[in-house]
C-alpha cells in the first residue's frame, strides 16, 4: 500500500492571480462522528485532545487535528495522517457500542484553500452565507451552498478559507472559483 | 426569499433549506388495523391552512437537521422555528 | 454634422471629447457625458421610432428610465440588443443604433396604414377578432407578431460574460438623489454596512446639472467623496434595483462595461447581478412626472417638462427653439423660465384659472406669454410638432370654447404632476394610499409588510422639495442605522431654496372640440402599448371597470415600462367615467423587474460548464482516454459506450453485451449511491424501510431491497450489506442517492428519534469497478489475495482484502445475471484500480462497457430500473416481485397501502416481457399497447413499453412493458401502435429472456 500513489480530484492544482490564490490541499484523514452528547464529546476529546462541546458553526485546531461542528450530534475531525484507520479505531474504542457512528470520509471530500484580498468576494459570488470579516472570523465554519454544491467553509485566518467539497463536485467548484476570480 | 432561523445554525438563506409540508402528523402505529379512511387521512390529507401553519423544514445544505416552523402562509412571516419534539409555540392556547 | 440644438455652455458633458455614432445608418456626433437620447436631440433628431400598434411616429418623452417611446435596436450581430431605451444608453464612440417597429424605413412605414385603420383596431381587438376558430390562431399569431413586433433578438451566442454575487448590508439605500445621498451619508457616519445604488452614471438624481446653492454643492461633493472613501460603504452607480422580495432580499443590475461599447470591457463582466440581503432598506427612488392626456399628445416633440429641464441642465441641449409649456401645476414654470433663459421662445399654457402671481410675473419679466385657464386642443405636425392650438377651458374644465390661438413650436413641454416612484415599496408588499394634496399614490406605512423593514424618503414619499428630501433622507439614515444597532452622527444639511411641485389642480383628460373617441385626434396615456383615453371609455362601456380588468383588456400599463408614466392617468380617467374616487378603481401592483434586464445578468457566471455541475468519478480520466461516449445520469457523466474505430453506438453496444456474457466486462459503478448505516437499531430500521427481512441477514452477507413510499409505490432499490451486527453498507440508484439519504434521515429524525441509527453518505468515498461475466473470477483472482472460489466467496456476500495491492471491499453481487464482483476501493485509488484491472484483463478478454450495455444486459434478465420500468405508480406486486415482500413483518413503510382498494383492484398495470413477432423489430420505448387499432388517436391504451433493446445474447429484440392485467396475459398477442402509424404485434412473455434458472450468477 505504501507504494501506491494517492490521487485527489484536482491533483493538487494551483491557480494564482493578483490578490487570489486557489489550491487543493493534500489529502488528509477525515472522520465523521455522530452520537449523543456528552459521550461523543468525551470520546473525541480523549482521542484528539480537542474540546467537542463547542459552539455551533465553529472549528478548532490543535496539533495535527482540526475539529468541526457539523450538527448537534455530529462532528468532523481532520487529521494530518493520510489515512483514517487509526483515528477510526481509537474513536470506536472510546464510544459506547451501538450508540454512535464513526465513518471514514477522507476520500469523500477534498479541500480547496482560497486566500488573498479577493477571496471573500469570490466566495460571496456563489454563497448566500455572509462572509464579511465582521461576521465570519478565524475559527468560524459553516455548511452552506456554493453554486449548486454543498460546502463546508471555514475561516483559517484573515483572508484564508478552506472549502470542503465532495469529490465529484470538486471540479465544478474549482472552475467556479477560478472563473469568478477574474470577475471580482 | 425567506431568512430561516435554523434552531441549530441560526439565520440562513432559504435556498439552504427544503420544506416538507405540514408538521405534527404522526405515523399511525397500528397500521394494519386502520380502515381505508383512517389510512387515507394520514397518507393523503393535509389541512392546507390559510394563516398560521406548522410545517417541517430541513437544513439541506447546512446541518441536515429537521425542524419545525410556524409560518403565516398569507404574509410568509415565520414566527418561530423549533426542534422536533419541542412543543410548538402557542400550542397551549390554540388547543381546544 | 452640426449639433444645432447644443448650447454653447453648461451641462455635465465634455465638449472636448466628441463621440461619433450612427442612427439608422446616418452619422452624428455627440459628446462624452451624453446619452444616445441627448445626443440625438442635440442633432435635432426628434423622430425616433414608430409606435407599437398604430405605427405612429414617435420621439422622446422623457430623459430617464421611464421613457416609453424611444426604444432602439442597439448594435448589430452578436452584440445587438432590442428595445433599449435611448435615454438609458450612455453614448460611446462608434455606437450604432437603429429604429424599431418600422418597415421599410422610419420615414416611410407601411404599417402606418394601421393608423388609418385605427377605428378597426380598438382595445380588445385581438381577443375579439382572432379568437375563433381556435385552429386559425397559429396563422393569426404569425401575422400579428410580424406586424407588431418590437426589436429583434440576436441569433448568435452572447459574447459577453456576466457576474452575479450575493451581498449583505445593514442599510441599503435605493437612489442617490438628495434624499438617498442624505440617507446614506447619515447612516455611514455610524459603523453600519451601507449600500447605495443608483441607476445613473453620476449621483444627484433630479438635481443633476442644476445649481441649487453653494452650500448644497459643497455638501453634495463632500458627501459623495466621503461615501466613496468609506470602507463600510458600497456605492454602486449605473445600478438599477430591479426587484424587492421577502425578508429584504433585493436584486440589482450593475452595468459595468455597457457605457464603453461592445467588446471594449477587456475581460471584465459586462454586468453584475447583485442579490442583496439588507437589514433595513431606505427607498429614495424619486418620482416620475406624468404627462397630460391631450389630443395628439404623442407627436414627436411632445415631452415631459422635466425632460426639457434635464436636457438643458445636464446635457447642454435645448430641445427646441420654440417651446410651449403646458401644465396643471407650478413645477413646469421652472422649465419655462429655464428654457427661456437658455434662448428659447416660450409660451406658457396653464389649465388652471388662477395661478400664483409670483410665477406669472416672473414669466412676464422673462418675456413669456402665459395663458391661464387654457388647454391645448390639437397638435400639428405628423413627424414632429410644428404648432399647437389652444382654447379657453369652460368653468368646469370639461370642455373648451371661445377664441382659439395657434402657437408655433417644435416642443411641447407638459406636466400633469408628479407620481411618487412607489414601485419598490409596492414590490415589498406595502400598500399605497392616495394623497389628494399631490394627486398621487404614496406609501402607506401603516400597511407595510413587517418582514420587509423599509422606509421611503423624499419624492417617492410624496415630498418633492429638495429641502424636504434632504431632511427625510437624513432622518431615515439615522433611524435605519439605529435599527441595526449603530449610532450615527449626521452632519448639518445645506440650505436650499423652496422648489418642488407647488400648487396643482387635477386635470386627467384634457378636453378638445370633439368628445373623446370622436374625430381623428387621439389622447394617449400609455405610449408604449398605444392605449388611448378612448380605449378606457370602450372598456368601461363593455364592463371592464376594475383596474385589473382594465389593464388586461386595454393592455394599459403592461408594456416593458410597466406604465411608469401612464398608470395613474388610466386610473383617474376610469374613475372619472365611473364617477368614482381614484382609490376605488384600485391601484396597480408593481412587479419586478423595475426595468427590463438581460438574461445574461441573471445567469451571471453560472453559464456554460457552470450552468449545471458535471460530477465525475475518480476513473473519469480513464474513460476519456478509452474514447468513451458519455451519458448524463443525474449530474454525473457516465460512460455510455466505448466505440472502437469505425463502430457506431449499435455496433459498440452489441459487442459489449456479447462480451459480458461470453468473457468478462468492466463497468464504472462508482456513481451508485452509498450510505453507511450504524447503530444498534440499524437492522430494525431497515425492516421498516425495506419490504423484506433484514434482522436475519448474516454479517458479510448482501441482500437486495425495495423501498416504497407510504402509498405502497416503489421509489428506490439497491443492495445492502451487513458489515457488522450494527453496521450496514447500503447502495441506492445513482439518481436516487440524495433522495434516499433524505428519506432515511426524515424517518429517523421526525418519526423515530428514539432509534439509535446514524446514516452517512459515503458515495464518493468509494470508487467501484464492477466485473461481470463468466471469466470475472479468474480475472479477479489474478489480482487479489481474497479466495474467490465459489465455496469461499459465495454469491451475495462481501469480502475484504487487497485487489491490485489496494485495500478493497469486494461484493459478489450482480446486476447482469452473470458471475460478478463489485470492487470498492477508497476513491484515491480508483484510477489505479481501474488501470490495474484493465491491464490484468488483457489475459481474460476483458471488455469495458457503459451504461447502455448495462441496460441491455439487465433487461435480458428482466431486472428493473427504478424510474424507467417503474414510474412511481406501481407496487412490488405490480412488478411481479411479491417474492421480496415479507409476509411475516407486522409493518413496513407502504405495507398498509397494499390492501387499499386501488392497489388491490383488477386490471392494474403489471410487469411483463414482450417479444415482437418479427424478431428484428425493436419497439420504441414509450410505445402504447392498444385495445383496438384505429387510424388516429384516441385509442384505448392497455399499457406501454418501458424498456426495449436489440439483444445480441437472445439474438432478437426484447422488450419490457407495463400491461394491464399483464400477469394473466402471458402467451397472448398484443398490438402496439407506433407514432408513425405502424402496427406491431408482440407476444406477452415472462420478463426473463436469458438463463431463466439463474445458473450463471451462482457459478
Ligand atoms: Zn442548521
Amino acid at each position: 500500500m505504501d507504494n501506491l500513489a494517492i490521487e485527489t480530484p484536482l491533483n493538487a492544482q494551483l491557480h494564482s492571480i493578483e490578490g487570489l490564490s486557489i489550491k487543493e490541499l493534500p489529502i488528509c484523514a477525515k472522520v465523521t462522528v455522530r452520537g449523543d452528547m456528552p459521550a461523543l464529546s468525551a470520546a473525541i476529546e480523549s482521542v484528539t485532545g480537542l474540546p467537542a462541546l463547542m459552539e455551533a458553526n465553529t472549528c478548532t485546531t490543535a496539533a495535527a487535528n482540526t475539529l468541526y461542528w457539523l450538527g448537534p450530534d455530529e462532528r468532523l475531525i481532520y487529521s494530518e495522517d493520510p489515512t483514517a484507520e487509526t483515528l477510526v479505531a481509537s474513536l470506536r474504542e472510546q464510544l459506547p457500542a451501538g450508540q454512535s457512528a464513526v465513518v471514514d470520509v477522507s476520500d469523500y471530500y477534498t479541500v480547496i484553500q482560497i486566500s488573498g484580498v479577493k477571496a471573500r468576494s469570490v466566495i460571496a459570488s456563489g454563497t448566500p452565507f455572509d462572509v464579511h470579516p465582521r461576521e465570519f472570523k478565524p475559527g468560524h465554519c459553516a455548511q452552506t451552498r456554493f453554486g449548486n454544491a454543498s460546502i463546508l467553509i471555514s475561516c483559517r485566518e484573515g483572508d484564508t478559507f478552506d472549502i470542503q467539497v465532495r469529490w465529484s463536485f470538486a471540479e465544478y467548484v474549482w472552475k467556479y472559483l477560478c472563473r469568478v476570480g477574474g470577475y471580482v | 426569499m425567506f431568512i430561516i432561523d435554523c434552531p441549530y445554525c441560526g439565520k440562513r438563506d432559504q435556498t439552504e433549506f427544503s420544506c416538507h409540508g405540514e408538521a405534527h402528523i404522526a405515523r399511525p402505529t397500528d397500521t394494519q388495523n386502520l380502515t381505508d379512511e383512517q389510512w387515507g387521512e394520514y397518507v393523503f390529507f393535509r389541512s392546507n391552512t390559510k394563516g398560521l401553519h406548522r410545517e417541517r423544514w430541513v437544513h439541506t445544505h447546512g446541518c441536515r437537521r429537521w425542524f419545525n416552523a410556524l409560518r403565516n402562509t398569507v404574509t410568509d412571516e415565520i414566527f418561530a422555528t423549533y426542534r422536533v419534539g419541542e412543543v410548538p409555540p402557542g400550542a397551549a392556547e390554540s388547543q381546544p | 454634422m452640426t449639433q444645432a440644438q447644443r448650447l454653447d455652455s453648461g451641462g455635465l458633458i465634455d465638449r472636448s471629447k466628441p463621440l461619433r455614432f450612427t442612427f439608422d445608418g446616418k452619422p452624428y456626433t455627440g459628446y462624452a457625458g451624453d446619452t444616445l437620447a441627448s445626443a440625438l436631440l442635440a442633432n435635432g433628431v426628434r423622430l425616433l421610432g414608430r409606435s407599437f400598434k398604430y405605427h405612429r411616429p414617435r420621439g422622446l418623452i422623457a430623459a430617464g428610465s421611464e421613457e416609453p417611446n424611444a426604444l432602439v435596436q442597439l448594435e448589430e450581430g452578436a452584440y445587438t440588443e432590442p428595445n433599449t431605451r435611448a435615454t438609458s444608453v450612455e453614448l460611446y464612440d462608434g455606437l450604432v443604433a437603429t429604429s424599431q417597429n418600422r418597415w421599410p424605413s422610419l420615414e416611410f412605414d407601411v404599417g402606418a396604414v394601421n393608423s388609418a385603420l385605427s377605428r378597426f383596431l380598438p382595445a380588445g381587438f385581438y381577443y375579439k377578432t382572432f379568437m375563433w376558430p381556435a385552429s386559425m390562431w397559429m396563422t393569426y399569431e404569425k401575422f400579428i407578431r410580424k406586424a407588431a413586433g418590437l426589436g429583434v433578438s440576436p441569433t448568435e451566442p452572447d459574447p459577453d460574460v456576466y457576474h452575479s454575487t450575493y451581498a449583505h448590508c445593514d442599510v441599503l439605500v435605493i437612489g442617490a438623489g438628495p434624499a438617498g445621498l442624505a440617507a446614506a451619508a447619515a447612516a455611514a457616519t455610524s459603523d453600519a454596512r451601507v449600500m447605495l445604488v443608483d441607476e445613473q452614471s453620476v449621483p444627484g438624481g433630479a438635481t443633476t446639472g442644476r445649481t441649487l446653492s453653494d452650500a448644497y454643492t459643497q455638501w453634495f461633493e463632500q458627501s459623495v467623496s466621503q461615501l466613496h472613501n468609506n470602507d463600510n460603504v458600497t456605492f454602486l452607480p449605473r445600478t438599477t434595483l430591479t426587484g424587492y422580495f421577502d425578508y429584504n432580499y433585493l436584486t440589482a443590475v450593475e452595468k459595468i462595461t455597457d457605457h464603453l461599447g461592445p467588446g471594449r470591457g477587456a475581460d471584465k463582466p459586462r454586468q453584475r447581478f447583485w442579490k442583496i440581503r439588507a437589514k433595513q432598506v431606505i427607498i429614495a427612488a424619486g418620482s416620475i412626472e406624468r404627462p397630460l392626456v391631450f389630443a395628439d399628445n404623442d407627436r414627436p416633440g411632445v415631452m415631459l417638462a422635466n425632460a426639457v429641464d434635464t436636457y438643458i441642465n445636464r446635457y447642454g441641449v435645448l430641445p427646441g427653439n420654440d417651446i410651449a409649456v403646458f401644465t396643471n401645476n407650478d413645477s413646469a414654470y421652472l422649465t419655462a423660465l429655464n428654457a427661456s433663459a437658455n434662448g428659447a421662445k416660450v409660451t406658457m399654457v396653464d389649465t388652471r384659472k388662477s395661478v400664483n402671481a409670483g410665477l406669472t410675473s416672473a414669466c412676464e419679466d422673462a418675456g413669456i406669454k402665459v395663458f391661464t385657464g387654457h388647454a391645448i386642443t390639437s397638435v400639428q405636425g405628423a413627424k414632429g410638432v410644428s404648432s399647437v392650438r389652444i382654447m379657453p377651458l369652460s368653468d368646469d374644465s370639461k370642455s373648451v370654447a371661445g377664441q382659439a390661438w395657434e402657437i408655433k413650436c417644435q416642443i411641447v413641454a407638459n406636466s400633469g404632476g408628479w407620481t411618487p416612484s412607489a414601485h419598490m415599496f409596492s414590490q415589498s408588499g406595502g400598500k399605497l394610499r392616495y394623497d389628494n394634496a399631490i394627486h398621487g399614490f404614496v406609501p402607506d406605512m401603516s400597511k407595510a409588510k413587517s418582514i420587509n423593514p423599509n422606509v421611503s424618503a423624499g419624492a417617492c414619499n410624496g415630498s418633492f422639495s429638495t429641502a424636504k428630501c434632504l431632511q427625510e433622507g437624513s432622518q431615515a439614515g439615522v433611524a435605519a442605522a439605529a435599527a441595526c444597532g449603530y449610532q450615527s452622527t449626521p452632519g448639518a444639511l445645506p440650505a436650499v431654496e423652496e422648489d418642488g411641485l407647488g400648487g396643482i389642480e387635477a386635470m386627467w383628460l384634457v378636453p378638445t372640440v370633439h368628445p373623446v373617441g370622436e374625430g381623428s385626434a387621439k389622447h394617449f396615456h400609455d405610449f408604449q402599448n398605444d392605449v388611448t383615453a378612448a380605449d378606457i371609455h370602450l372598456a368601461a362601456r363593455e364592463g371592464f371597470l376594475s383596474v385589473e380588468h382594465l389593464k388586461r383588456y386595454t393592455t394599459t400599463g403592461m408594456a416593458t415600462d410597466q406604465g411608469k408614466t401612464s398608470n395613474l392617468n388610466a386610473l383617474a380617467i376610469m374613475a372619472d367615467i365611473r364617477g368614482a374616487q381614484i382609490p376605488e378603481v384600485g391601484t396597480t401592483t408593481f412587479r419586478p423587474p423595475f426595468t427590463p434586464l438581460t438574461f445574461g445578468a441573471i445567469g451571471g457566471q453560472e453559464s456554460g460548464e457552470l450552468f449545471i455541475q458535471e460530477r465525475h468519478t475518480p476513473m473519469h480520466g480513464c474513460h476519456v482516454q478509452s474514447g468513451a461516449v458519455f451519458e448524463d445520469v443525474g449530474d454525473w457523466k457516465r460512460p455510455w459506450y466505448y466505440p472502437k474505430a469505425g463502430e457506431d453506438m449499435h455496433a459498440a453496444v452489441q459487442r459489449e453485451s456479447l462480451a459480458v456474457r461470453q468473457s468478462v466486462g468492466m463497468l464504472d459503478a462508482s456513481t451508485l449511491g452509498k450510505i453507511d448505516i450504524q447503530g444498534r437499531d440499524a437492522a430494525a430500521f431497515l425492516e421498516m424501510i425495506y419490504t423484506n427481512n433484514w434482522k436475519n441477514l448474516g454479517v458479510g452477507r448482501c441482500r437486495y431491497g425495495l423501498m416504497l413510499n407510504e402509498h405502497g409505490m416503489i421509489f428506490d432499490d439497491g443492495v445492502t450489506t451487513r458489515l457488522a451486527d450494527d453496521h450496514f453498507h447500503m447502495t441506492t440508484t445513482t439518481g436516487g442517492a440524495a433522495r434516499v439519504l433524505g428519506w432515511l434521515e426524515e424517518w429517523l429524525q421526525t418519526e423515530w428519534p428514539e432509534m439509535q441509527v446514524y446514516c452517512t453518505s459515503v458515495t464518493e468515498q468509494w470508487a467501484v469497478a464492477a466485473l461481470n461475466g463468466p471469466r470475472a473470477r479468474e480475472l479477479l483472482q489474478s489480482v487479489t489475495d481474497i479466495d474467490c472460489s465459489a465455496e469461499a466467496f459465495p454469491f451475495m456476500s462481501m469480502r475484504e482484502g487487497k485487489v491490485a495491492g489496494i485495500p478493497a471491499r469486494v461484493f459478489r453481487i450482480s446486476f447482469t445475471g452473470e458471475l460478478a464482483y463489485e470492487i470498492n476501493v477508497p476513491a484515491r485509488y480508483g484510477r489505479q484500480l481501474w488501470q490495474a484491472l484493465q491491464q490484468a484483463g488483457k489475459a481474460h478478454s476483458l471488455c469495458l462497457y457503459g451504461t447502455e450495455t448495462m441496460h441491455v444486459i439487465r433487461a435480458e434478465k428482466g431486472f428493473i430500473i427504478v424510474g424507467q420500468d417503474t414510474d412511481g405508480t406501481v407496487t412490488p406486486l405490480d412488478m411481479d416481485m411479491d417474492w421480496i415482500v415479507s409476509k411475516t413483518k407486522p409493518d413496513f413503510i407502504g405495507k398498509r397501502s397494499f390492501v387499499r382498494s386501488d392497489t388491490n383492484r383488477q386490471g392494474r398495470p403489471q410487469f411483463v416481457g414482450l417479444l415482437t413477432k418479427d424478431p428484428q423489430v425493436v419497439l420504441p420505448e414509450g410505445a402504447h399497447i392498444v385495445a383496438e387499432v384505429k387510424d388516429a388517436p384516441p385509442m384505448k391504451t392497455l399499457g406501454h413499453v418501458t424498456s426495449s433493446y436489440m439483444s445480441p445474447n437472445a439474438e432478437r429484440s426484447i422488450a419490457l412493458a407495463l400491461l394491464n392485467n399483464g400477469l394473466q396475459r402471458k402467451g397472448d398477442t398484443v398490438t402496439i401502435r407506433l407514432m408513425n402509424g405502424d402496427v406491431v404485434d408482440a407476444i406477452v412473455t415472462d420478463p426473463v429472456f436469458i438463463d431463466k434458472e439463474g445458473v450463471r450468477v451462482r457459478g
